[in-house]
């Protein structure tokens, strides 16, 4: 696959700090339209917050983050959310409106930013639930729903407004076997049927470099790795084959840091 | 020494900041362009949750201490003779003070606290994430309906109080100790002057709602979202939203009643 495809998003020497911690120090990436763009690293690298950066959930306290060639941080609270109704995000949780039924959620976005009638809107609403293999289900409410399913819910939400991008947060976390091979079905599907550019943040390494073409790997505060997955699986990187390998010291160290044991137990 | 100069100087720039912040958020949640048609079914369906939902309580709470006062009142009056003035005691007592006051009081620990809760739940659960996401501002989609709600309900249960505790106090006074029920009534209907006494009462109340609901939105809103964190704000919304009530109910006081 040639690997000149156009950037969707571009992230330039980003800056971010939360409270006095630092999360990134001049982290630069690009995720490429069109394809599945893979987040990876160890937990708290904040690699659900690069996909809140990108959102513009987060402000950077320096750097360029710009989506499809708009930089997201400058923009104003009305252009922000024109922006965001071309991507579609899934949360962690599925984050589905409690209140209303699997129909009314996936109708939502439908309601507020289109003028369809409400034939169209049902039309839609069941196209989208279909494409998640959850048509049957449109009658209840998402307490009634697994975890796995809301979250097919909810992806029928993000993708309800034709998104050109959509990013998963962990989607992949918490289900059995089956439910994670549907969810990474689904990610590959869309991907392909609708040509969407795809990020997907997971720690479940193995699947998700399964579907991904492209590689981002975040580790002590920046980019550690940015490939395709098979130069990854190749990669001499001590950091990046400690994490491939799932090994429990290396760069990555095992042990918080303390002063030596023995001035501590003395 | 040094140390705790310190600490007071930080805890005073965190209140500063929360104050800056609360008022951002009711600020975006209400300014600007209006959207009262879009929003009033989500405005009417939070009246329904703050205000129709407080009535039993408001009622039974505003019966009581409406036949309290008319017990306690009635003692007190009758060591002077002047047990047919209970029905103007009952009534002032009620729409100057104790309807607008322990309304508000009833008010933040039925509504607010559930509505601090709400808010924070939709947050933990990345709700008000999600709405960001699909291009909808919380604030104005969440938030604003939920502040509308408790400032329009928040009069309408103080009168109501205001009404059933004059019938609680006629229920004891008239009924059960026997005042004469045209000098309970005649009496109340003199004494009480619309502008006064029921319109400063509706004033108060409408500052408590503001107050109470600004509060419980933004505990909710700015809440740290885990169990933990939802369960401090709810207790800090009912503390918080009690106190301001009463604090603002003694300027009030003494703006309105202070020179006679």
């Amino acid at each position: 696959m040639p690997d000149v495809v156009a950037p969707f998003v571009e992230i330039e020497n980003v800056v971010f700090r939360r409270d006095e911690r630092v999360i990134y120090e001049g982290l630069s990436a690009t995720i490429p339209r069109g394809r599945i763009s893979a987040i990876v690293g160890p937990s708290g690298t904040g690699k659900t917050t690069l996909l809140r950066l990108i959102g513009g959930q987060l402000r950077p306290e320096s750097g360029d983050i710009r989506v499809d060639g708009i930089s997201v941080q400058g923009l104003k609270r009305d252009a922000l959310f024109t922006l965001r109704k071309r991507m579609g995000m899934l949360f962690q949780s599925g984050a589905l409106f409690a209140e209303l039924s699997v129909f009314e959620n996936v109708a939502f976005p439908l309601r507020v930013h289109t003028t369809l009638d409400h034939d169209l809107i049902r039309l839609v609403v069941l196209m989208k639930l279909e494409a998640v293999g959850l048509r049957g289900a449109v009658d209840l409410m998402p307490a009634e729903l697994s975890g796995g399913m809301q979250r097919r819910v909810a992806l029928a939400r993000a993708i309800a407004l034709d998104p050109e991008m959509i990013m998963y947060d962990e989607p992949f976390v918490g289900q059995d076997p089956i439910g994670l091979g549907v969810l990474l079905t689904l990610v590959k599907q869309l991907n392909q049927a609708l040509g969407l550019t795809s990020v997907v943040v997971s720690h479940d390494l193995q699947e998700t470099l399964s579907i991904a073409d492209h590689v981002i790997m975040i580790a002590n505060n920046r980019v550690a790795f940015e490939g395709s997955p098979a130069d990854m699986q190749a990669s001499a990187d001590p950091l990046v084959e400690q994490f491939l390998n799932g090994r429990p010291d290396g760069p990555v160290r095992f042990h918080y840091p303390a002063p030596p044991i023995s001035e501590a137990v003395s | 020494m040094i140390e705790r100069i310190r600490g007071l100087g930080r805890s005073t720039l965190v209140q500063v900041g929360d104050l800056g912040r609360a008022s951002l958020l009711l600020f975006q949640a209400i300014a600007g362009r209006s959207q009262v048609g879009v929003h009033w079914r989500l405005t009417i369906d939070q009246i329904y949750a703050v205000g129709v939902l407080s009535l039993s309580i408001i009622i039974v709470s505003g019966l009581f201490i409406g036949m309290v006062l008319g017990l306690q009142g009635y003692t007190i009056l009758a060591d002077y003779g002047s047990e047919q003035a209970l029905g103007q005691m009952v009534a002032l007592s009620l729409t100057r003070e104790l309807g607008p006051v322990v309304t508000a009081l009833l008010f933040a620990g039925r509504a607010g606290s559930a509505l601090t809760a709400e808010i924070g739940l939709m947050k933990a659960t990345e709700q008000l994430a999600s709405l960001e996401m699909i291009g909808v501002d919380p604030l104005r989609r969440v938030v604003a309906p939920r502040f509308w709600a408790g400032v329009i309900s928040l009069p309408i249960l103080s009168l109501i109080f205001v009404s059933v505790g004059c019938l609680g106090g006629a229920l004891v006074g008239v009924s059960w100790l026997g005042v004469d029920a045209g000098s309970f009534w005649a009496n109340m209907q003199a004494s009480v002057d619309f502008w006064n006494d029921v319109f400063n009462g509706i004033i108060k109340s409408v500052v408590f709602a503001v107050v109470v609901t600004w509060i419980a939105v933004y505990q909710g809103y700015d809440l740290v979202p885990t169990s933990e964190g939802i369960a401090r704000a709810t207790t800090r919304t009912v503390v918080y939203a009690s106190l301001a009530v009463l604090c603002f109910d003694f300027f009030l006081t003494a703006v309105m009643f202070g020179e006679v």
